[in-house]
């Protein structure tokens, strides 16, 4: 049956792009866990380095989130779930929104109660034979293995996001690409900590906080707006996507309607829609929405499931 | 992909390196702890009524690698991590164990072991000022240097 939701198929230019991007994610996936051992490590008690660790700890979920949700999403449609599993996009973008919006919030307060209790983190040092290493030159390290890299695969993954379409993608390269502004805060954090200066390091652990805390409140936002149906909008999410319109366009093109009206929603990367057609003529014939109907799906991969409906004044 | 941001980056770390390796003292130590012990002459050592002596013997060592006078303050264990979080000596020695339920509110330095006559040896630390990262390295690297001399 035609009407039934189809799976996703990229377009063959698109496959080799998702194929990268998932590649990418497996990186990201074990690059994190990476990151989060050695931040974990060398951690000691300062609250930087906490904070740090817990960004990384759940930095795992964004890519895990992808790779979980592209394969879910790609299954068929079937009788319990005739609309298929796109939605497991938008579900996960939920979660990992919210987990990073609580993480957000507990380090800022951990942070405060740090600053508030004036408690003065000790950076011991560690002994390798005979020679002693400050555990604070450790910790630079691995805010530096935590940090660049991250930004690295964030600018690589943000291009792949832009061409799939992809929110979590997008939402992961981004808080990837910054990461090198955390990264260096907390290095600064450190050599506060060096220098005596006691506060410096539960300062930037709540400055990193605050940034957490935008990140899952702007990427929250964006997942709540998508379950509620809102019109689709851009990857950046200010405006909507131009892809509405030139849908309104190529069917105000046939010489039989004379009006058009449209409601999408955006179901992970692709739309679903319905388009109201008001018709000119007494009758229609069923070739003719069909027509329209595949001109609109060949049109753009991500016009994927579109019901017409025809009507007469 | 812009390269320039990436260099500004190696750049940053390989002056912060420099810096930080070239400082004298560092880290540092908020409150001036090994400092003031250096510039006064005094090691004021908190310590319980019945420590082992080779615990007031390696204190000694301690002392004399800093050129200071011992200057000890003898009271219950409460009431010395008290005058240590209010900087009033600089070191406490109790037969401390690792897992104190103090170790939230000081450092502790390495542990290091005490023989004790007809009972099994134990590994005790010191407790220090949170927080004081000169300090506990100072103590630290004397603690590795005695165990291994």
């Amino acid at each position: 049956m035609e009407h039934i939701t189809k799976t996703v198929e990229y377009p063959k230019k698109l496959k080799k792009t998702h194929t990268r991007a998932r590649t990418y994610e497996w990186i990201s996936f074990f690059y994190m866990i990476s990151a989060a051992l050695i931040s974990y490590s060398v951690m000691a008690n300062s609250q930087t380095m906490k904070t740090i660790w817990l960004e990384d700890t759940l930095g795992i979920i964004p890519p895990l989130s992808f790779l979980i949700a592209s394969h879910i999403a790609k299954k068929r449609a079937s009788a319990n779930f005739p609309y298929g599993f796109h939605r497991a996009i938008g579900l996960a973008f939920v979660i990992s929104a919210t987990a990073l919006l609580i993480l957000g919030i507990y380090l800022f307060v951990d942070g405060m109660f740090v600053l508030i209790k004036q408690e003065h983190p000790d950076i011991p040092t560690i002994y390798i034979g005979d020679h002693s290493i400050w555990l604070g030159f450790l910790m630079i390290l691995a805010l530096l293995w935590s940090s660049v890299p991250s930004t690295v695969l964030g600018h690589v993954k943000i291009k792949l996001a832009e061409e799939l379409y992809d929110k979590i993608l997008y939402a992961d390269s981004k808080m990837n690409k910054a990461s090198w502004m955390s990264g260096f805060a907390s290095i600064l954090g450190i050599i506060g900590i060096g220098f005596g200066l006691w506060w410096a390091d539960a300062s930037v652990g709540i400055l990193i906080s605050l940034s957490i805390i935008n990140d899952g409140y702007h990427n929250l936002k964006q997942a709540i707006l998508d379950l509620l149906d809102e019109i689709p909008k851009t990857l950046t999410g200010d405006k909507t996507d131009p892809l509405i319109d030139e849908v309104k366009n190529i069917a105000l093109q046939e010489p039989w309607i004379s009006d058009v009206q449209l409601r999408f929603r955006d179901e992970g990367h692709v739309f679903f829609g319905d388009i109201f057609v008001k018709i000119k003529g007494p009758t229609l014939s069923v070739e003719k929405l069909t027509q329209l109907r595949n001109k609109l799906q060949n049109f753009h991969w991500r016009l994927h499931d579109i019901i017409i409906t025809p009507y007469r004044s | 992909m812009d390269n320039t941001i990436y260099y500004k980056i190696i750049d940053i770390t390989f002056i912060i390196f420099v810096l930080t390796g070239c400082h004298a003292s560092f880290p540092n130590d908020p409150n001036n702890t090994l400092d003031n012990i250096i510039k006064t002459k005094t090691l004021k050592i908190g310590i319980c009524h019945s420590i082992p002596y080779q615990e007031k013997e390696l204190l000694g060592q301690l002392a004399r690698t800093l050129n200071a006078k011992m200057v000890l303050v003898m009271d219950n264990q409460e009431n010395l991590y008290r005058s240590l979080e209010q900087h009033q000596i600089n070191i406490v020695s109790c037969s401390i164990q690792e897992d104190t339920p103090w170790n939230k509110r000081l450092s502790l330095t390495k542990s290091f072991l005490i023989k004790r006559p007809s009972q099994a040896d134990r590994q005790y630390v010191f407790a220090v000022q949170q927080g004081e990262n000169r300090w506990l390295s100072y103590v630290n690297d004397f603690i590795h240097n005695w165990k291994s001399s």
